[in-house]
């Protein structure tokens, strides 16, 4: 019997991790948990689940949740990503009332490129939408402040779509053509905090990036890290790199905007868990057991966004002077 | 400003629900139809990037293989319409790097 604890939480990620490496270390036609201690779970948790119990389905069985309480059941229920492991009619994104009262959660499986693009315009466009409640009144003054919520659209909806060609485009460059990422969001009723989790059942970082030679010793602590340096994996590393047409800035970027955002990023592979990876900030802690594929989650502040900051960004990591490219 | 005449204008999406270009599979359509037209003649090609945004890996999966194909002297053929602050960094950061790459694998070629 597996037992999920009251809080399913980001920050408690080796407890996550050793629950969903339970889920598919068994081979029970049936697996069996206790869910009655269930109230709510962060999206990174939702993904690991989800990614768990897509498993055992391709494995053909089946699992049993005990005592999952009727609003929690509901609540998940509504959630693409454990709809099948709940047997409830399909759907596709939907909201739901995260079991806090005060969240809302969206979620989704990406199993394609083309579904990831979708998906990262259709998810980053609802989210910049939604107004939190204690500025509901703002809007009907008209504070031209607001304006701030609508800013998050464009830097998460490319956060979302770097993150998920990242984690497809690498585990199929790397042999792992059946994998398939995991998407989460949850923002909140009061306040702007966002969470956002992309977790995959692919590669891992290490397995990307065994040959490079600047992975060394060869870790998973240092594949991470290496990762989110900027042009770690560029095109003059072909022959080395094994998907070498990237320009190794994704997963700097994806960074950069989340602490421009004072937010706080993580990323987990292997046996490893860093947070703020490749910054002076890093702080690397083991997972036991360690997790296949990747981690990403990320929480920042919507109303920290401003606009342009993709393009500063960018020009910072640019490598030469601007060329006369013609702009009309 | 350059006066230069645009025989093709591509609109980058004419999906009304899309205004990320995220994913380098996105890329790839558009690519080949910039590509089919700067082989068919002589004429230019213009790139509609209107209200959209686009990440660095959609652009270099545009942008960045044609350079690495045709060299820095494919951007006297094309230009980019509508192009918001952010779009424009990205796509001189794609340009500036494929550019160097392209220059250094052109020079390892030379000595080999």
């Amino acid at each position: 019997m597996i037992h999920f604890p009251k809080l399913m939480l980001g920050d408690n990620l080796p407890s996550l991790v050793k629950i969903a490496t339970a889920l598919v270390d068994d081979y029970s036609p049936t697996v069996e948990c206790n869910a009655e201690d269930l109230i709510t779970a962060e999206p990174v948790a939702l993904c690991l689940l989800a990614a768990a119990f897509g498993q055992l389905q391709r494995r053909g069985q089946r699992a049993r949740i005990r005592g999952l309480r009727a609003q929690v059941k509901e609540n998940l229920a509504r959630l693409d990503v454990l709809r099948e492991w709940l047997r409830e009619r399909p759907e596709q994104l939907q909201s739901v009332d995260s079991g806090d009262s005060q969240s809302i959660l969206r979620a989704c499986r990406v199993a394609t490129l083309g579904e990831a693009n979708e998906l990262a315009n259709m998810l980053s466009r609802e989210i910049a939408a939604f107004v939190p409640a204690d500025d509901m009144g703002a809007i009907l003054q008209t504070d031209p402040s607001l304006y701030q919520y609508r800013v998050v659209e464009q830097p998460l909806g490319y956060i979302i779509a770097e993150l998920l060609d990242n984690s497809l485009n690498h585990a199929r460059a790397s042999g792992f053509g059946h994998a398939r990422a995991w998407v989460a969001a949850q923002y909140y009723g009061v306040g702007d905090l966002l969470r956002l989790a992309v977790v995959d059942d692919g590669c891992g970082f290490l397995e990307s990036l065994k040959h490079h030679p600047g992975v060394t010793p060869k870790t998973h602590q240092n594949a991470i890290s290496m990762a989110f340096q900027p042009f770690f994996s560029c095109k003059k590393d072909v022959g080395i790199f094994r998907d070498a047409t990237h320009q190794g800035i994704g997963l700097t970027v994806c960074r950069d905007l989340c602490l421009r955002a004072d937010g706080q990023i993580s990323a987990a592979s292997g046996t490893a868990w860093l947070s703020s990876p490749a910054t002076p900030g890093e702080i690397s802690r083991r997972l036991n057991p360690g997790y296949q594929g990747s981690v990403v989650m990320m929480t920042f502040h919507r109303r920290a966004i401003t606009p342009g900051s993709l393009g500063e960004i960018f020009r910072r990591y640019q490598p030469d002077e601007n060329l006369p490219i013609r702009f009309i | 400003m350059s006066t230069i005449a645009h025989d093709t204008t591509v609109k980058a999406s004419t999906d009304p629900s899309i205004f990320i270009l995220g994913t380098r599979s996105v890329a790839v359509p558009l690519r080949q139809r910039v590509e089919s037209a700067l082989q068919s003649g002589p004429g230019n090609v213009c790139l509609d990037f209107t209200g959209m945004t686009v990440t660095q890996s959609y652009m270099d999966e545009l942008l960045g293989v044609l350079i690495l194909r045709y060299g820095p002297a494919l951007l006297e053929r094309v230009a980019f319409k509508m192009c918001s602050e952010d779009v424009r960094a990205v796509i001189q950061f794609v340009a500036s790097a494929r550019i160097r790459d392209y220059r250094e694998l052109a020079a390892k070629s030379a000595i080999s």
